[in-house]
């Protein structure tokens, strides 16, 4: 049984992670649709300040798995909603791990920024959505 | 590395097409990270595309209908630090008998935008209240800054009580102010923060 509070907790995390997902694969795509009308140094610096907020977005989650109350309550909203915290820290290390290197790769050139696009597509898995 | 985020608010994301620094807001629900930056609604709100022929700033807009409720625009800042906002508030297509929006920093509100008289056809509000027609508020709009304390703007639209028509944002634009600029404008013009 869970409350309010925690069926909440878990119910952001989940969405805000879900939600990131859907970003990052659309930014990535983004990238690359933009690379013939805007500039690299342009380009180049979004992909940073995105990687930036990624991990922002990120941090909201590992506040609550890093506070033992409050991990406490996530677990519980979790495990209401029939979900299970390995799942949960299973993205959160595929989302950050991709967030680091869009923040740390060389984005310098139109094949760098190619790349580093291509390398989100491919570490980032494509969920399903309704709509 | 700066910091210039536009948000430019419509209906169709390729209507028009972006400046640099601008991406469009569709209906997005907080959070939502498109360039650069974390932001969105605070719930499901209308918007519409008006004329794609005008300053892409200003060819579309999110609405509230002025009936009590209000609905909140999140951007997350860099940083708490200062920053220019530019708005225009207002409707290319449409007569909006009254306007209501607020700045907050975090919950603070700073700054008030209450247009008991609205704003014409073509003519937009802008972040100092001022009217402004389509065709000025481009070169003549007038920033408002905020030194924040927090690292969270918002807007709120809509007016608190029932009025008339609805409130509708266009564009708004955040640019965040570096020390040292604020510091070479202080040496120049020998005003201090």
């Amino acid at each position: 049984m869970a409350t309010f509070e925690e069926y909440k907790l878990a119910a952001d995390a989940a969405h805000n992670l879900e939600g990131l997902r859907r970003d990052m694969r659309s930014n990535a795509n983004g990238y690359i649709r933009d690379l013939n009308n805007r500039s690299l140094t342009e380009l180049a610096t979004v992909m940073t300040q995105d990687a930036n907020e990624y991990l922002r977005r990120i941090g909201w989650v590992t506040r609550l798995t890093g506070d033992a109350t409050l991990r406490a309550k996530l677990v519980n909203g979790l495990t209401a909603l029939g979900l299970t915290v390995t799942e949960g820290q299973n993205s959160v290390a595929e989302l950050r791990t991709a967030a680091q290197n869009l923040r740390d790769v060389v984005k310098t050139t139109s094949l760098d920024i190619t790349a580093a696009a291509n390398a989100v597509l491919a570490a980032v898995s494509s969920h399903e959505t309704v709509w | 590395m700066a910091w210039d985020k536009g948000f430019n608010f419509r209906t169709t994301p390729s209507y028009v097409t972006d400046g640099p620094d601008e991406t469009y807001v569709a209906e997005d629900i907080y959070p939502v990270t498109r360039n650069g930056v974390t932001f969105g609604w605070s719930s499901t709100i209308s918007d519409r595309d008006r004329d794609s022929t005008v300053d892409r700033r200003l060819a579309g807009l999110t609405q509230r209908t002025n009936d009590g409720n209000t609905e909140t625009f999140r951007v997350d800042l860099e940083a708490a630090d200062t920053y220019d906002i530019t708005l225009a508030l207002g409707d290319t297509g449409f007569l909006q008998g009254y306007q209501y929006c607020n700045f907050q920093d975090d919950t603070t509100v700073f700054q008030t935008i209450d247009d008991t008289n609205g704003t014409a056809v073509d003519n937009y509000d802008d972040a100092t209240g001022v009217n402004r027609t389509e065709a000025n508020w481009p070169t003549q709009n007038v920033k408002y800054t905020r030194i924040f304390t927090s690292a969270i703007f918002r807007c709120r639209i809509g007016s608190p009580v029932s009025q008339a028509n609805s409130s509708t944002i266009a564009h708004l634009f955040l640019s965040r102010i570096s020390a040292e600029e604020e510091l070479n404008t202080a040496m120049l013009t020998g005003v201090g923060r």
